[in-house]
């Protein structure tokens, strides 16, 4: 009898303790994730909830690229709006007029691109998916007399840029309209949407085509063969989602299936804005107005590899959205043909259903700005 | 104990281990962040402030019909004392309740407690009966439990404390107190008085008068202007009016205002020319004694802030000088002569900012204007922010509660029948 008070006893206790150690602990470590919508996410900020006058602490941000995105490139990391506070770095103090100055020759900074940058600003050439960069500054609070002996409630801001690409991919599903009558009388399912897939980012795309692209066989009735080519437009929905904007003119690179026979109508592309090359298009960086956007696209945004990859063929079409233009959500449409000889290709081979994949990409500078709020309390008393 | 019931008791712990379990883990995710207290506190210090300022908007209302009037701003928040933001200092006032009229028999404690920020070097407080019957009680033996180089006993119903720290108290004694019984009688127009019956209407009151020091900072915001644009474009930015912070622990209140910010600001230009609103109220239960003085401290770049319509001197040596004359005569001690020191430190030897004294006096709920220049933001930051600060000098008077003082006269003596 003993044995089984002793043993119900262990059962309780060690029941309570794995409870415990599945659900109370779990809150505590949970990990930080980012959103689809973010490139690059900040995920914890270092704040001094309090300094008193004079006094100086550590301020620090992590940033972690996506790591279901494509990475970052030319990343700064700046505080921002930071007088009355000074920066206390390479054994100097760095006031409001100062935080502009070069850092001295014998001070290196943080990350690989600090020496070029201003006190204020930390930056690195590219943060691959899934890594996690640390920043910190040391800053010193006013003094009494510098926030007149009463407690200064100070916003300081942070702000992050990029350089950031998102891809979208979609399966266009077309159908006979043949099948889809066949379908219809049948009871069977004919409206069918093809899928989707995107990389993490701020910029998010929605395919906005009615599919499936229903296709005649007969059309246009009576016409020659070599008129029977299919007209089409495919309507993408893009939306901001990010916690930032971006700052540089958003590059709209269109890819299309590298199958015979589907292809764009170029009578028409230049009034839906989309060019088949970038030799005549200058962009906004985010820096400097009027760089050219090929090489700015080849250098910064995309690795060698990608680029190359993404430009292969001449299925390709370009669109530059000036960033002034720019706002949370709009449409894009993309003309698309199916030639005459796949037309011809599908009637003769009566081939119901065909489904191609259409890629996007927007390249971008992305801007997020925070801020958190620091207290510096005077002394009082005796 | 039966296996079933070993086995329902399992299952009942499991279930409340459980329960408990995520209570606990749901709790710990709703603690809020350090910062959000701050917050919560801000709401909860200044909702009963607002709500008491709400008869303050309908004098203002009254006082500026034309509603040309800065943003009310708001009293710091701080970890430390003191207690009562609004208030600069408190009298209390008990003892002896009982005394037969022309007799010296009443002791009477007067407590006064810094409520403010900042030390208290010498406060006159002055006994007296309340009305009809003012000047009618006088203490020989009025005496400073405190030493003092002040000159006392003008009158001996008037003692002065001495250097109360913020958030202390310090208690006075007025011994040997005698109520006249002719004053009583010529105060209300009798011949006498009856004899054994009590005298209505007669108490002691203690007024506290001294000269404080408070201020009021605000945060001056810039964006520079295309990065505003661009936030406001994307419904990041709103500009909206902000309020000055006032030091805590003062009866008056600066409110100052220069539009809605962030100011948008240019990189390369000319300056902006903002006006500056500011007035000052006093919230506090007691009496300001004449006009303020005022100082508006800018800083260098924003250029001298000249109240519009009045005369002010600014960045002069003799603005401090007069200002020491000012402290030595109310002996107002080290506080504000540290201000003095600092005003005189940043304005004509670091030169990091501009002092104007207002020369002329100013009334409550008068809307003083005046510009600054705020010039563009030359660096690369996207934001930036200087403070300005208007710092005053005001005399202050405040009354305790009535004591109600029990006396009458007795059939020996004169004029008591």
């Amino acid at each position: 009898m003993i044995n089984k008070k002793i043993l119900l006893m262990i059962f309780f206790v060690s029941s309570i303790a794995i409870t415990m150690g599945c659900i109370g602990g779990g809150g505590d470590f949970e990990e930080t994730k980012l959103d689809v919508e973010e490139g690059v996410g900040l995920i914890d900020t270092l704040r001094i909830e309090e300094l008193r006058p004079g006094l100086s602490g550590y301020v620090s941000l992590t940033v972690r690229s996506n790591f279901e995105g494509a990475g970052s490139s030319d990343v700064r990391i700046s505080l921002d709006n930071i007088n009355p506070f000074l920066i206390l770095e390479c054994g100097e103090e760095w006031g409001k007029e100062a935080l502009d100055e070069k850092r001295p020759e014998n001070c290196f900074g943080q990350l690989d691109q600090d020496e070029f940058l201003p006190i204020r600003t930390r930056g690195t050439s590219r943060i691959f998916p899934g890594e996690e960069i640390e920043v910190f500054w040391r800053i010193r609070a006013p003094s009494k007399d510098e926030i007149s002996d009463i407690a200064l409630r100070h916003p300081l801001y942070y702000n992050v840029e990029y350089i950031y690409s998102v891809n979208f991919r979609q399966n266009i599903i077309f159908m006979s309209q043949e099948e889809m009558i066949r379908r219809r009388e049948r009871g069977e399912d004919y409206v069918m949407t093809g899928e989707t897939r995107s990389t993490a980012g701020e910029i998010r795309f929605s395919g906005a085509t009615r599919q499936p692209i229903y296709y005649s066989f007969d059309y246009p009735a009576g016409g020659p063969p070599e008129t029977r080519s299919f007209d089409f437009v495919l309507s993408y929905s893009v939306e901001n989602r990010g916690k930032g904007f971006p700052i540089s003119d958003i590059v709209l690179i269109m890819t299309y299936p590298k199958e015979d026979g589907v292809y764009y109508n170029e009578d028409i592309l230049r009034d839906y804005g989309w060019h088949t090359g970038l030799n005549d298009l200058t962009c906004h960086d985010g820096n400097e107005e009027g760089v050219d956007c090929e090489n700015w696209l080849k250098e910064d945004v995309f690795e060698e590899d990608e680029w190359r990859r993404i430009v292969a063929g001449d299925n390709v079409l370009f669109r530059v959205v000036d960033r002034r233009d720019f706002i949370d959500r709009f449409n894009i449409h993309t003309p698309l043909i199916i030639t005459s000889d796949r037309m011809n290709v599908l009637r003769d081979r009566n081939i119901p259903i065909e489904i191609h994949s259409f890629n996007v990409y927007a390249a971008y500078r992305y801007y997020i700005e925070g801020k958190e709020y620091i207290n510096v309390y005077p002394l009082r008393g005796i | 104990m039966s296996r079933t019931n070993a086995i329902m008791i399992a299952i009942v712990w499991l279930i409340a281990a459980t329960a408990i379990t995520i209570f606990i883990g749901s709790a710990g995710m709703r603690e809020p962040q350090p910062l959000m207290g701050i917050g919560t506190r801000i709401t909860e210090g200044f909702g009963s402030i607002m709500q008491f300022h709400q008869f303050r908007l309908l004098l203002d209302q009254i006082t500026d019909p034309f509603g040309i009037r800065p943003t009310r701003g708001e009293y710091e928040v701080t970890p430390d004392r003191p207690v009562r933001p609004d208030q600069a200092f408190d009298i209390e006032i008990r003892g002896t309740e009982t005394v037969l009229l022309d007799r010296e028999g009443l002791i009477t404690f007067v407590k006064v407690t810094n409520q403010g920020s900042t030390t208290i070097e010498r406060m006159d407080v002055e006994l007296d009966l309340g009305s009809p019957f003012s000047g009618c009680v006088e203490f020989s033996g009025a005496e400073s439990k405190y030493d003092s180089d002040f000159e006392v006993n003008v009158y001996s119903n008037i003692d002065v404390i001495t250097s109360i720290p913020p958030g202390s108290s310090k208690e006075l004694v007025f011994r040997n107190g005698k109520i006249h019984m002719d004053c009583l009688l010529a105060k209300v127009a009798r011949t006498s008085f009856d004899a054994n019956t009590p005298i209505g209407g007669v108490n002691l009151i203690a007024t506290g008068s001294t000269v404080y020091s408070t201020a009021s900072r605000l945060a001056v915001e810039r964006i520079e202007q295309e990065q505003g644009e661009i936030l406001i474009r994307n419904n990041v930015l709103v500009q909206r009016p902000t309020g000055a912070i006032y030091r805590s622990g003062s009866a008056v209140t600066i409110d100052l205002d220069v539009g809605v910010q962030p100011i948008l600001a240019p990189r390369v230009g000319d300056d902006l020319t903002v006006g500056l609103i500011m007035r000052y109220m006093n919230v506090g239960r007691g009496d300001m004694i004449g006009e303020p003085m005022l100082f508006i401290i800018t800083p260098r770049d924003f250029g001298r802030c000249q109240p519009a319509g009045l005369e002010a001197q600014c960045n002069n040596v003799n603005i401090f000088t007069f200002m020491r004359e000012i402290t030595r005569t109310y002996s107002l001690g080290r506080n504000v002569l540290e201000v003095t020191d600092w005003m005189e430190d940043i304005s004509t030897q670091k030169r990091t900012h501009n002092v104007c004294y207002v020369l002329e006096d100013v009334e409550e709920f008068d809307v003083v204007t005046c510009t600054v220049d705020i010039p563009p933001i030359r660096t690369t930051e996207k934001r930036l922010t200087d403070y300005i600060t208007v710092f005053a000098l005001y005399g202050y008077e405040r009354r305790s509660s009535r004591l109600d003082i029990r006396t009458w006269c007795t059939s020996d003596m004169d004029d008591c029948v």
